[in-house]
């Protein structure tokens, strides 16, 4: 422990997920800081409208402070596959718009990317370490897994127009069953295919019975091809010794992409006490394939920013020990005292008694030093 | 202790009732006092009574695992939150009028007052329409009649407070009703519990059918 005692909590499991990451073979790296903007403009379909804070370089170029890690990431791989798999992580900020306040912020994140070309082994070897992110930050976790070729391939019947498919999607995000009911009528779909894209959306929980429920109903290739590698991956984080963490593991096919991001296996981590999602990734071999890299990645990254909203929530005191003195007291035995505590390594603070009402902190142990003895206040 | 938030006014009280149907009961936010927070000791519940436009940003994040908002206010905070049910009251429609005597003139920008800027964006954006929004917070149904826009965007019950203002429905926008929302990790984690109270709250709505706001 040692010094590392005294950092905070969020910082002290940034540091585990990077001793994790390390212990896995992924290599640091870095990004730059700033993208040329007509790159991301070109890659906009990934990260969204409105995301993009420009500015003029000294030497005139339009540059941009960078909205996605990934993207500079794979950017700066060379295009050809050198016949190994790159592992890297990183621990970087990320700028963004935040719709609902209006501003541009900054995010920071740690995650991992997994480039190469072992399919199976990479979604398995990536899911795990999510599986043990959250882990390391609460042992109470969801990690919602869904795939977004059984979602195409379940919508890809020629009756789907480009809109009704967004519309789709939109109210499968948001668990609408409601409103997609009507939109699947107004749309005049036929009976079957109607019932079938609704069942689609009940299809959410315990991962192996969800499964071979969604096996039922596909028909399409793509579909069942994104069922086997949801299968495959199961059974290989089942045998590899994540059996334990596997009832936090569930399927959700309500999980859909925003963007073009991701177009395979995508995942929400989630960990009870924090309202928002923690961790995110997925496959992403078309941002890959527009890049021109003939490669294939999974990754994930955790929002630094989330985790130190939940640590800041579940810290509970400033302070192991408060000591409360009248001035002319015994001041070198409370200095000792002091010093005794400090020497077993707890944060000890001293303050006249006189201020303890106004004291904007929260102390496991209160005393109150008088005639040189310590009397624990309850 | 599940935490739900609920509109101020009357649509919250419609919606209190329903809870009450289901077995949630909490009477005392029936009683005309000045008091937000209500809980339940034995049912493990915990009302909140918030301005109705809030309710969205309670839920999404994280301060009540559940509430009730109507969905003209969904759609205009485009609130990233699970929309598990309608609850079948609070029926109204958000709609374009005009005055009586409006001419569409589809060349020039049209003049949009309204209360709900990001659903009247939304709604032209899909027609390819360009428009200029004036956001307005109350009376939108003076805005065309004194040349300050063209359209308005707005609720309409009934549609006499239009008629008495000399105007028409032109369009409908969305059809709106009171809908149960989820924070989306609560839902990972109180989940049977939620989807129990989802389910009989749409059944509740079902049963009632009638229910204009």
């Amino acid at each position: 422990m040692g010094i590392l005692k005294y950092i905070n909590e969020d910082e002290r499991i940034a540091l585990r997920l990077r001793e994790l990451y390390e212990s896995f073979g992924y290599r640091k790296a870095g990004a730059a800081d700033f993208e040329e903007y007509d790159f991301l403009v070109e890659n906009r379909s990934f990260f969204g409208e409105g995301n993009i804070i420009s500015f003029m370089n000294t030497d005139g170029k339009l540059m941009a402070l960078r909205p996605d890690v990934t993207l500079s990431l794979i950017k700066s791989l060379p295009p050809e596959d050198p016949g190994y798999a790159e592992k890297l992580y990183y621990i970087e900020s990320v700028y963004r718009y935040i719709k609902e306040s209006h501003v541009y912020k900054k995010i920071d994140q740690i995650g991992i990317e997994y480039i190469g070309d072992s399919a199976d082994y990479g979604n398995a070897e990536v899911l795990s370490m999510a599986l043990d992110s959250l882990n390391a930050i609460n042992e109470k976790f969801v990690l919602s897994v869904s795939h977004m070729g059984f979602v195409s391939g379940m919508l890809s019947a020629p009756e789907i127009t480009e809109e009704l498919r967004a519309r789709i999607l939109d109210n499968f995000k948001s668990k609408n069953m409601h409103d997609l009911s009507k939109i699947l009528e107004t749309a005049e779909l036929p009976q079957e295919l109607r019932e079938n894209i609704l069942s689609v959306f009940g299809l959410c929980g315990e991962f192996v019975s969800t499964l071979q429920a969604a096996r039922k109903l596909s028909s399409s290739e793509q579909a069942i091809q994104a069922l086997d590698e949801l299968e495959n991956i199961h059974r290989l984080l089942n045998y590899a010794g994540c059996s334990k963490y596997l009832p936090g593991m569930i399927l959700d096919f309500s999980i859909a992409n925003d963007l073009d991001y991701y177009n395979g296996l995508i995942f929400r981590g989630y960990v009870e006490n924090l309202p928002k999602v923690l961790l995110s990734g997925g496959r992403y071999d078309s941002m890959m394939a527009k890049l021109g890299k003939q490669r294939r990645g999974t990754g994930f990254a955790v929002s630094l920013d989330e985790l130190s909203h939940y640590c800041g929530n579940q810290r509970q005191y400033d302070y192991d020990i408060l000591i409360l003195y009248r001035q002319g007291d015994n001041m070198s035995r409370l200095l000792s005292l002091v010093r005794e505590y400090a020497a077993q390594g707890r944060r000890v603070r001293v303050e006249d008694v006189g201020s303890s009402a106004s004291l904007p902190f929260r102390f496991r142990e209160t005393y109150r030093f008088s005639s040189g003895h310590l009397i624990r206040e309850v | 202790m599940l935490n739900i938030a609920l509109p101020k006014g009357r649509l919250g009280l419609m919606a209190y009732e329903a809870f009450e149907k289901i077995g949630y009961a909490c009477p005392e936010i029936k009683e005309n006092n000045r008091k937000l927070i209500f809980v339940n000791e034995e049912k493990e519940v915990r009302f909140f009574l918030v301005k109705p436009s809030d309710v969205p940003i309670y839920v999404e994040n994280g301060a009540a695992d559940i509430g009730v908002a109507g969905k003209d206010v969904l759609i205009e905070n485009a609130s990233d939150v699970y929309e598990l049910a309608d609850m079948g009251f609070g029926k109204c429609r958000m709609v374009v009028a005009a005055p009586e005597d409006y001419i569409e003139k589809s060349g020039s920008i049209l003049r949009v007052a309204t209360k709900f800027p990001n659903t009247a964006n939304g709604f032209y954006a899909s027609k390819s329409r360009k428009i200029r929004i004036i956001k307005l917070n109350g009376s939108i149904e003076l805005a065309p009649k004194v040349n300050l826009s063209d359209v308005i965007v707005d609720i309409v019950e009934s549609g006499d407070t239009l008629k008495e203002n000399g105007l028409k429905v032109i369009e409908t926008v969305t059809d709106i009703s009171a809908r149960l929302v989820a924070n989306k990790s609560s839902y990972q984690f109180k989940g049977g519990l939620i989807r129990n109270i989802a389910e009989k709250l749409a059944k509740v709505g079902l049963a009632r059918g009638d229910g204009n706001c």
